[in-house]
């Protein structure tokens, strides 16, 4: 598919126990501020799902801030397919692409 | 329990956020826009207020939980329901009010601080780049990154200076400070606040400006941006705050200007229009005169500039100008300012002038 553009901020999820807040927003090339409660021990793997997400939707350009609370990986994948898709301005997800 | 969003106030629903303020003796302010309160009560109905937190443009403030429900994990619901309330209102770069003792708290919630000043307050943001990106913003107008740039007769053992200025408009009297303040500084750099609530837009304060100095080698014009008198670094400037508001607020940007913006482009003295009329930009030289000698930083306050025996202000220049009074105007501003005024596309800023004076401004800024 083609690559997908950040066009505003988007956002997604929650800052409750067990989630993760995704912020998303224009920038050049891929960068990721994590902040987790889990850094030590997952901080590596939160990184690579996050990278991964990003590679199976093509965004090249991204900021992404992520604020986890200890989500589960199924989680942070939706939560920030979520905050992918809304900034970018689409409603419909395509599902298939990570099928 | 039941979050409820309050983007207009009613007095119940102040009531309900001063219930809970009150508990940490924190008071509400007046320009709050909209909050979220939490109750514990069932659903459905508005009852035993717990937890509140509100916003003003994109500042979060007056954050209190009860103590009774303190480590239930509050507070992550009032920044969650914040953070998304602010996004839809096209808000995204926040910055935070809250005490010292709960920085931690909001840390684990994604926001960095900015600064703190003792026993007060500390401001935070949730950008984890927003300083450091300004401060890059800065070292770009950096005098000597080009190279030699500095003229030859500069004296490198005079101090690099620093002015902020709001110049609505800019006068004679902002041309002759920041003059003498370039003859006795190797380099200056002249902050223009780009708080759009004065009555000459940002834009044209900051073109005048430049085109006012642009004789002076030795200076820099730049945009202040969100951390130097902003709304968000010193709220209370805007508007009229308690004393001991004011006061934090005052040192809250100050602090700032030591630690991070100075060091930024190397300053070593700011300057300070002397403040005859405005008791709040006097508390806040006598803040600065305080605490920057403390951090190495020299403050030199320079008289107002007097015109036929009355010091300049731009708020005569702007009464005079409302009142079409040309020449009046003419005695007062430098040509760039005196074009632009008589040239009809400063004519939006007539309406504005009127109603400040007319109405009751919280504070027009004093002077400047």
């Amino acid at each position: 598919m083609e690559g997908m553009k950040i066009l505003d901020t988007g956002i997604a999820g929650t800052l409750e126990s067990s989630d993760v807040m995704i912020t998303i927003k224009k920038h050049s090339g891929v960068e990721i501020e994590l902040n987790s409660i889990v850094e030590k021990q997952f901080g590596r793997q939160i990184r690579e799902v996050v990278r991964q997400v990003l590679e199976q939707l093509g965004v090249k350009d991204a900021l992404v801030v992520v604020q986890d609370k200890g989500a589960l990986e199924c989680v942070l994948r939706a939560r920030l397919i979520t905050a992918v898709y809304r900034s970018a301005g689409l409603a419909e997800v395509q599902w298939e692409v990570f099928a | 329990m039941v979050i409820r969003l309050v983007s207009r106030h009613t007095q119940e629903t102040q009531a309900d956020c001063m219930r809970v303020l009150n508990q940490q003796s924190i008071t509400w302010e007046r320009d709050i826009e909209g909050s979220i309160v939490i109750y514990d009560c069932p659903e459905g109905m508005y009852e035993n207020p717990v937890a509140t937190g509100s916003y003003s443009g994109n500042v979060i403030k007056c954050i209190a939980v009860s103590k009774n429900v303190a480590g239930t994990g509050l507070a992550q619901n009032l920044i969650t329901e914040l953070v998304n309330e602010l996004h839809l209102l096209g808000r995204d770069h926040l910055f935070l009010f809250t005490k010292p003792e709960n920085r931690r708290i909001f840390a684990e919630l994604g926001f960095h601080p900015i600064a703190t000043v003792h026993n007060l307050v500390t401001l935070m943001e949730n950008d984890p780049r927003g300083l450091k990106d300004y401060l890059r913003s800065l070292a770009e107008f950096r005098i000597g990154n080009e190279g030699a740039s500095l003229s030859s007769g500069s004296n490198t053992s005079l101090p690099v200076s620093a002015i902020v200025v709001n110049c609505n408009p800019f006068t004679l009297g902002h041309r002759a400070i920041i003059g003498q303040a370039a003859s006795e500084s190797s380099a200056l750099y002249v902050f223009v606040v780009t708080e759009d609530s004065s009555e000459f837009r940002t834009e044209d304060r900051l073109r005048l400006v430049r085109l006012g100095v642009q004789d002076l080698g030795n200076v820099r014009v730049l945009p202040a941006g969100s951390y130097v008198i902003s709304r968000q670094t010193f709220p209370s400037y805007f508007l009229k705050s308690e004393k001991i508001v004011q006061e934090s607020h005052a040192r809250l940007d100050c602090t700032i200007f030591k630690d991070s913006i100075a060091p930024a482009l190397g300053i070593t003295c700011r300057y300070i229009g002397e403040e005859p009329f405005c008791p709040v930009t006097r508390n806040y030289n006598e803040v600065l005169a305080e605490l920057l000698p403390l951090a190495g930083i020299e403050c030199r306050i320079i008289p107002r500039f007097a015109h036929a025996g009355r010091a300049v202000s731009a708020s005569d220049v702007r009464r005079l100008f409302v009142m079409g009074d040309m020449p009046g105007v003419r005695a007062l501003v430098p040509d760039c300012t005196y074009d632009f005024l008589n040239s009809g596309a400063a004519d939006y800023a007539l309406q504005r002038i009127f109603g400040d004076i007319h109405g009751q401004q919280a504070h027009v800024w004093g002077s400047d």
